[in-house]
């Protein structure tokens, strides 16, 4: 037998379908011609061929039910088509509700279906890609009992993987950083170039396109450039063997050509930098990266086919442990199969260059599609139920010439699939109109080819199958169950299915109500975490970002930018607010164990210019010769230290000797996104060096000509970094994606299923209404007011309403209760989201009815008799 | 009850098997017939028209002779019934007697 197999589901595929007597041998014959043409062929032709030949046998005659079709079925299936038709035109409004909701809610299915394909299809481009795991860490704190995901890892830890343990065939580490790429008089500040081991393309199966694979990355300060960027530093020339320079000034050969990473890699970055760079006797040593105490650099790891990733984990941290025995309580190293690190990895801290994405806000997505499809199916059950009546006649007749109750169901069944047929086409070519406005709303950049994905096509046949089933059976049986003298009298009692269509509607209003509740907490949230992060004025406050060589003349910038009439203030900083800190080990006054602290190189403008409150003391100033050793903390050191009052006291950095004495306290403010993290400990102190962000708040004039002064400015620096320039609100937006994504999704699915509830409670009550129009002629002869016969219609609406409120409370309570979880600044829940959702349903129902009551009760009593 | 009529494709198909005797299934046919004809059929037509044969009472068909590179499946060989060999018979009588009433000068297209 020979190794290479063809693929089995086309041959499962074939054994369900084809006749049983014929299997066997359709299935050796095609077998046979598979092994025979494998050799030359090779397994992906020989697959394709395959599959070709297989597709032949999807006819007619090797097909079960299928191989004899009877002249009279295929007429009466000829017939059903034809009258469903026909009814379905005849009941016009029905059918466009029905079809209109069902195309409206199989869009937002669709949508989700695609949106779900994408995010699995991550990262399946490696083809030892079973065999590879994210190295990150979890840091514990045993004080405190908490525990973070970091990405970074010391620098030796993954050489040493490799040389000492067995399972680990080879290891890959990066460190990816924003730098200046120059060449030909063009810069471009890129993000994402990565510093990298040599045998990166051994690891990933990223094609280079030019230059040698094994070499490229082994030479100090060579760079590998990506198509993209190979065409936006060297337009008109070939890139290969060209200098440039990058990090730090230095100048990279350029060693090769590679393809932009695919969209679905969760690893992006624009060029590939050799790690050799940064060795200690290389051109740019970084101790930083190469040592076993700053955990910085991530890694990947191949492991070899066998090896335990549990038992590797542990060896791990024995090396760890071995090497830097202090932080052996803190540390633990663990290993992510390569699958998840783009769904599964959003509390892994730090990462960079990496694409992340969220697997809860899948499934929300996936679960609401779902929720809203059924509101659609419901509505059609509940409209083809109370619509019953109308075909009892055709039925009645259908029975008197000889049909079966099977044949009855066909026939209903037919009118089902026709609308489901029409609405999944209807929903297909909408997704394709909407989905540029999808991608915005979920901040994707998901392709149109997904909408011809196998599993999609295959899937959505499935769907559709089932969904005419689901919704059609009911109604088609309820129909074909009954006799003929009934039918024939239009009994309508005969066909009522009341207590069905009740517990629907009240379904339809629970799971509307629910989403509703969610979606108002949801905003609530978002809402509540982006006041945290708003400071007044900040809409005035930009950050020019400069580069080493900028750092040097921060102060000459300074004092040119404060001469602009429209320039406020200007400080300069290491880290600006809201855009990345740096961090070091503090030791305070008292305290044995050192802390991490947010550090932030200041200089005297930075309170002002950022409008920073203080809580006691004052803030440092330049002038002051003794400044130099004075340090600003912030409420949430004061916290984790103890102390009541912080002014006066002294701190030392981890292992050197100089004291810092604390000279004021100033207020918590947020520097990061507040969703998973709370305010951790900051110190600012003056320090000259590693200032590279120019901070400078903005007057209400004339912005453009400030910002071309700015840049006038910067360009007399004579600096690489081109002029450039951030918004701090800008920054913070962006740190609530996430967040923003999830409330706008999650608001256009619940007004979509409020929407679809209205309207098949709107089709719904027109049905009841037709049916009660004489009783309403009567009532109205008999002297009933208008507003008493809209309230007799009402009632059961509302009674339903309120029922399906009543389940709704506890279902969003826990969703929303499991959802606000996560976030380090979570809302309380209040009462009054249930009720404004409540209210708002229950009203734009009673308005519904009303309105369609209305237009009844106000026609001519008589009309009703005709 | 279904038609007896014996098209081109599937009189070839069926002298094939005759010819194959004891060997004959779909892949088997399928070569044989290309050899003999220079005809390149899909497996699938193959098969369709052995199907019809067989329906037509011209086949009949049995499965044995399993071999490892068919993934273990057994061969479905089909045999000429005497419905089978009567219809051929009859095919060729047919043209025979059609050839006998040509003229020789009917073919005598030599320019005059």
């Amino acid at each position: 037998m020979s190794p290479q197999q063809p693929p089995t589901w086309i041959r499962q595929l074939l054994t369900w379908l084809c006749q049983g007597h014929l299997t066997e041998g359709i299935l050796g014959d095609l077998e046979e011609l598979y092994a025979y043409e494998l050799p030359e062929a090779g397994p992906l032709r020989a697959n394709l061929r395959y599959a070709w030949r297989a597709l032949g046998f999807f006819r007619c005659t090797f097909l079960k039910g299928l191989s004899q079709p009877s002249t009279l079925g295929l007429m009466m299936w000829k017939n059903h088509l034809k009258v469903s038709w026909r009814s379905l035109l005849k009941h016009r409004r029905y059918f466009a509700i029905n079809t209109g909701g069902l195309t409206l809610a199989l869009v937002c299915g669709l949508f989700a279906a695609i949106y779900a394909l994408d995010e699995l299809s991550y990262d399946d481009m490696h083809l030892q890609g079973d065999r590879i795991y994210r190295l990150y860490k979890e840091q514990w704190n045993p004080e405190k009992g908490t525990r973070f995901a970091k990405a970074g890892n010391a620098g030796r830890l993954a050489p040493a993987a490799v040389e000492q343990l067995p399972g680990v065939e080879q290891a890959l580490r990066v460190f990816a950083k924003t730098t200046v790429l120059s060449a030909e008089k063009r810069s471009f500040i890129t993000e994402n170039v990565m510093v990298t081991d040599s045998n990166f393309f051994h690891f990933f199966d990223f094609p280079l396109l030019q230059g040698d694979p094994e070499k490229a990355l082994v030479a100090p300060a060579s760079i590998v450039l990506t198509q993209s960027m190979a065409d936006k530093l060297f337009p008109h020339t070939e890139a290969l063997g060209r200098a440039l320079e990058g990090l730090a000034d230095h100048t990279f050969t350029v060693t090769g050509v590679m393809a932009d990473p695919p969209r679905t890699s969760h690893l992006q970055f624009t060029a590939l930098i050799s790690w050799s760079t940064t060795l200690e006797n290389g051109p740019l040593p970084r101790p930083f990266l190469n040592n076993w105490v700053s955990q910085v650099p991530s890694a990947y790891l191949m492991l070899r086919p066998g090896a335990d990733p549990a038992e590797i984990t542990a060896q791990l941290k024995a090396i760890q442990d071995e090497h830097l025995p202090e932080r052996a309580a803190h540390y633990f190293p663990k290993l992510q199969p390569l699958a998840e690190a783009y769904l599964h990895s959003q509390d892994i801290l730090y990462a960079r260059g990496v694409k992340q994405s969220s697997y809860q806000f899948m499934l929300v997505l996936l679960g609401t599609g779902l929720l809203v499809l059924l509101i659609a199916a419901v509505n059609y059950v509940n409209i083809s139920l109370a619509k019953a009546s109308k075909n009892l006649r055709e039925v009645g007749i259908r029975k008197a010439v000889g049909s079966q109750t099977h044949d009855i169901r066909q026939r209903f069944l037919t009118e089902t699939g026709l609308q489901v047929v029409l609405a999944s086409g209807l929903g297909w070519g909408l997704l394709w109109l909407l989905l540029p406005e999808f991608n915005q709303l979920t901040g994707k950049s998901l392709p149109y080819s997904l909408l011809w994905h196998p599993y999609l096509l295959l899937g959505g046949f499935g769907f559709g199958l089932a969904l005419t089933l689901l919704i059609g059976l009911y109604p088609a049986m309820m129909v074909g169950a009954y006799g003929i003298t009934d039918l024939l009298r239009q009994h309508y009692k005969a066909v009522s299915g009341r207590s069905l269509r009740q517990g629907l509607l009240i379904l339809q209003y629970t799971l509307s109500i629910g989403l509703i509740i969610s979606t108002l907490f949801i905003s609530q949230q978002t809402r509540y975490l982006i006041s945290k992060t708003q400071r007044p004025g900040q809409e005035q406050l930009l950050v020019l970002k400069g580069n080493v060589e900028v750092q040097q003349k921060a102060q000459q910038l300074v004092d040119q930018l404060k001469t602009h009439s429209n320039i406020l203030n200007v400080t300069a900083s290491r880290a600006a607010i809201g855009g990345g800190t740096f961090s070091s080990r503090i030791l305070a006054e008292g305290q044995k164990e050192p802390f991490s602290t947010q550090i932030f190189r200041v200089d005297g403008a930075f309170a002002e210019t950022y409008d920073l409150q203080l809580q006691a003391g004052r803030f440092l100033d330049d002038k002051l010769a003794t400044d130099t050793l004075s340090v600003i903390v912030n409420e949430a050191f004061l916290a984790h230290t103890g102390w009541e009052t912080g002014v006066g006291k002294t701190l030392q950095y981890d292992g050197f000797p100089q004291i810092y004495q604390i000279v004021g306290v100033i207020d918590n403010f947020h520097y990061r996104s507040p969703a998973q993290e709370v305010v951790s400990p900051i110190l600012m102190r003056l320090h000259p060096h590693g200032r590279m962000c120019i901070t400078v708040r903005v007057g209400e004039g004339d912005l453009p000509a400030t910002l071309a002064f700015m840049a006038s400015a910067w360009e007399s620096l004579g600096s690489r970094t081109p002029f450039n320039y951030d918004f701090v609100d800008d920054w913070f937006a962006r740190k609530f994606r996430s967040e923003m994504q999830m409330l706008h999704t999650s608001t256009l699915f619940s007004s979509i299923s409020i929407g679809l509830c209205l309207l098949g409670l709107f089709g719904l009550t027109s049905l009841l209404l037709e049916q009660r129009r004489r009783e309403i002629g009567i009532r109205r002869v008999l002297g009933a007011n208008l507003s008493g016969l809209t309230l007799l219609i009402n009632r059961p609406f509302v009674g339903m309403a309120a029922f399906g409120f009543v389940l709704a409370t506890p279902l969003a309570w826990w969703f929303v209760d499991t959802w606000i979880e996560q976030f380090a600044y979570p809302i309380s829940i209040t009462l009054e989201p249930f009720l404004v959702a409540g209210a708002a349903a229950l009203s734009l129902s009673f308005l519904t009815v009303s309105a369609l009551t209305l237009g009844t009760a106000r026609a001519n009593p008589v009309r009703a008799f005709d | 009850m279904k038609g007896t009529h014996l098209g081109e494709l599937e009189e070839l198909i069926l002298l094939v098997t005759a010819s194959l005797y004891d060997d004959a299934y779909g892949v088997a046919i399928m070569d044989e017939l290309k050899i003999r004809t220079g005809r390149k059929l899909s497996i699938s037509s193959v098969h369709a028209v052995l199907k019809r044969l067989e329906e037509k009472g011209f086949l009949d068909s049995r499965y044995d002779g399993a071999t490892g590179e068919r993934g273990g499946r057994r061969k479905r060989l089909f045999r000429v019934t005497p419905q089978g060999e009567a219809a051929l018979r009859q095919a060729r009588d047919l043209r025979n007697s059609i050839w006998d009433t040509i003229p020789t000068i009917a073919f005598d297209n030599q320019p005059g």
